[in-house]
């Protein structure tokens, strides 16, 4: 007898599909509810006419917003944005973003962070303090402007440049890397440099501007949430303190339009435009989180591993942490000695970390020192989270 | 060891139900609900309780999802699931078999001669199945999952947690004791001569 040999001759009933509802509905019905589920998107993008839209900016989304089948946060993902010729306003809750006309970017929130690679023209940012959370990062040709709470400018045209009004940047270039101050400006061909005045503060009207066209005003048929980009806990409206003011609360979640519009409010730790070149002082977990983000992750390698570690990777810088993290296990499970665990173990890290310097963080930065610790810039920034213990 | 594109899929639908996503289960549930059926019905024949019996497979993968480490196929995996919901349901019913379902088809009716050979075929395989009920679970799940649903020892054993010896062993008692139902049945006989003998 071989295997298989009766299979031809014993046919399968099928069930019909009254049947197999049925059972679907069964299963489905039975299934514990999940507190923790993501909910569908519900694609409600607000569209202003383009009318209202180009009263106040003129931005296209010019492509890039498509929903995939994880139904994982769609602000995680790259939002392209093309500036129209009257420059735009983006309002993310933790930082405003003030495109110069033509400028374009992309935007993207992978878990609380805020990504913005920049393709051409100008943007002048205003980041509330990151404490603890992702920093925000601009990305613009070969260099990275790493923010963990102010006002500054960055600019491409032939060379990128770097305009820092209030706070610190941390601008990374082909390994070198210089920290820019307040009232000091940075370029690809002269780095630090006495900076120009502090560029002027959005206008207060110019928020929340969700822009609908293209450059000169004609509408594109695009349209753009950006609403969903927004830091949801940052724009919530602060709570009314015992004394009606909303200073404590507003501190707290370092609401960046709390902030403009009230000029003379500054935060105790970061300068302001006029004390340029001042001592700064940060705050340890952010400065801490701002190096574990500019820690470049390994490419992914050939073959199988190569391959499920470069999904994970995908699905990270897709904003699906999660998603990576199961392939990362799978990962662990499929190939335990595969060529790329020291890349595998640094992923998890971040992944880990993507919320903030907390135990889950500090319990995989201490996995990964347990397995890499090769004293090189990794080790030292997870042995930098776990003593933050 | 190749990571296919449907591992990774897997992966990721696995991920997204287990976040609590209803579209994925159920997206899950109908990309597998076609082997499962097919799984349960060659162990276990035409069932009065294969609607439940389905149902209480899905309910178990769904419950045991966080345990698949992704070290097989989901598929395989769900097999497994499967065919155990199929082995504790005979055992659960234990040395009574229930009665062979009755159809319509049944009716004793003038027949052209193809329809009298289909009569005859799904008359053989109600045999069969009679003959399977006389069998151990353990047995006749091995038996199935080679004979029927055409799985190699191997993937038997890794199905039913036996060892590959243990499982040709099975399968041995098992050809034995279908040979001789057939020597009592000659309609069983002749239908399974026409497979290729019972040996």
């Amino acid at each position: 007898m071989s295997e298989g040999r009766l299979r031809d001759r014993v046919p399968v009933e099928a069930l019909d599909d009254e049947r197999l509802s049925r059972i679907e509905r069964g299963v489905i019905s039975a299934l514990p509810a999940r507190p923790g589920a993501r909910a569908p998107w519900r694609g409600a993008a607000p569209w202003l006419a383009a009318a209202v839209a180009a009263a106040v900016a003129a931005v296209a989304l010019v492509g890039l917003w498509r929903r995939g089948d994880g139904g994982a946060p769609l602000a995680a993902r790259p939002t392209t944005i093309v500036a129209g010729a009257a420059g735009a306003t983006i309002d993310l809750g933790d930082a405003v973003i003030v495109a110069g006309g033509g400028a374009t970017f992309s935007v993207a929130r992978p878990d609380g962070g805020v990504d913005i690679a920049l393709t051409r023209g100008k943007l002048e940012l205003d980041v509330a303090p990151r404490r603890g959370r992702p920093p925000l990062v601009v990305h613009a040709d070969d260099v990275a402007v790493v923010v963990v709470g102010t006002r500054f400018a960055v600019e491409r045209g032939d060379e990128v440049a770097v305009t820092v009004t209030e706070g610190l940047v941390r601008v990374e270039r082909g390994g070198t890397t210089d920290m820019v101050a307040a009232g000091q400006a940075w370029s690809q061909r002269a780095r630090v440099a006495a900076g120009p005045a502090a560029p002027a503060a959005p206008a207060e009207g110019d928020v929340p501007v969700v822009a609908t066209t293209a450059g000169d005003g004609a509408a594109t048929g695009a349209e753009i949430d950006v609403d969903v980009l927004r830091d949801r806990a940052a724009a919530v409206p602060p709570a009314p303190t015992r004394d009606g003011g909303e200073g404590e609360a507003r501190d707290r979640r370092g609401d960046a339009r709390e902030r403009r519009r009230d000029p003379a409010a500054t935060d105790d730790r970061r300068p302001s435009g006029r004390q340029a070149g001042a001592a700064v002082e940060l705050d340890p977990l952010a400065e801490l989180a701002a190096d574990l983000a500019a820690q470049p992750l390994a490419a992914a390698g050939a073959g199988a591993s190569g391959e499920l570690y470069g999904k994970a990777l995908a699905e990270f810088r897709r904003g699906r942490a999660r998603e990576a993290g199961r392939l990362l296990d799978a990962y662990r499970v499929r190939f335990p000695s595969g060529s790329e665990r020291e890349a595998v173990a640094w992923l998890r890290v971040r992944i880990a970390c993507a919320g903030g310097i907390a135990d889950g963080c500090r319990k995989a930065a201490n996995a990964y020192l347990g397995a890499h610790d090769d004293g090189g810039r990794r080790a030292g920034i997870a042995r930098r989270i776990t003593a933050t213990r | 060891m190749a990571v296919s594109a449907a591992y990774i899929d897997d992966v990721v639908l696995v991920d997204r139900v287990l976040g609590g996503e209803q579209a994925a289960a159920r997206d899950l549930f109908r990309r597998h609900r076609a082997r499962v059926h097919a799984s349960l019905f060659r162990v276990l024949g035409s069932n009065r309780d294969m609607d439940d019996l389905m149902q209480e497979a899905f309910l178990q993968v769904f419950q045991s999802l966080r345990a698949w480490r992704a070290e097989a196929s989901l598929a395989t995996w769900i097999d497994r699931i499967a065919v155990r919901v199929a082995f504790r349901w005979l055992r659960k019913r234990g040395a009574t078999p229930p009665a062979l379902e009755l159809h319509d088809d049944d009716a004793i009716v003038p027949l052209s001669h193809g329809g009298a050979r289909r009569q005859l075929a799904r008359d053989a395989v109600r045999r069969l199945y009679g003959a399977l009920d006389r069998m151990s679970p353990a047995a006749r799940v091995a038996f199935a999952l080679y004979e029927i649903d055409g799985r190699p020892v191997a993937e038997v054993a890794e199905l039913t947690g036996a060892t590959v010896t243990a499982t040709k062993v099975r399968l041995w008692r098992a050809r034995r004791q279908l040979d001789a139902a057939a020597a009592e049945d000659p309609v069983l006989r002749e239908w399974l001569d026409g497979a290729g003998g019972a040996r």
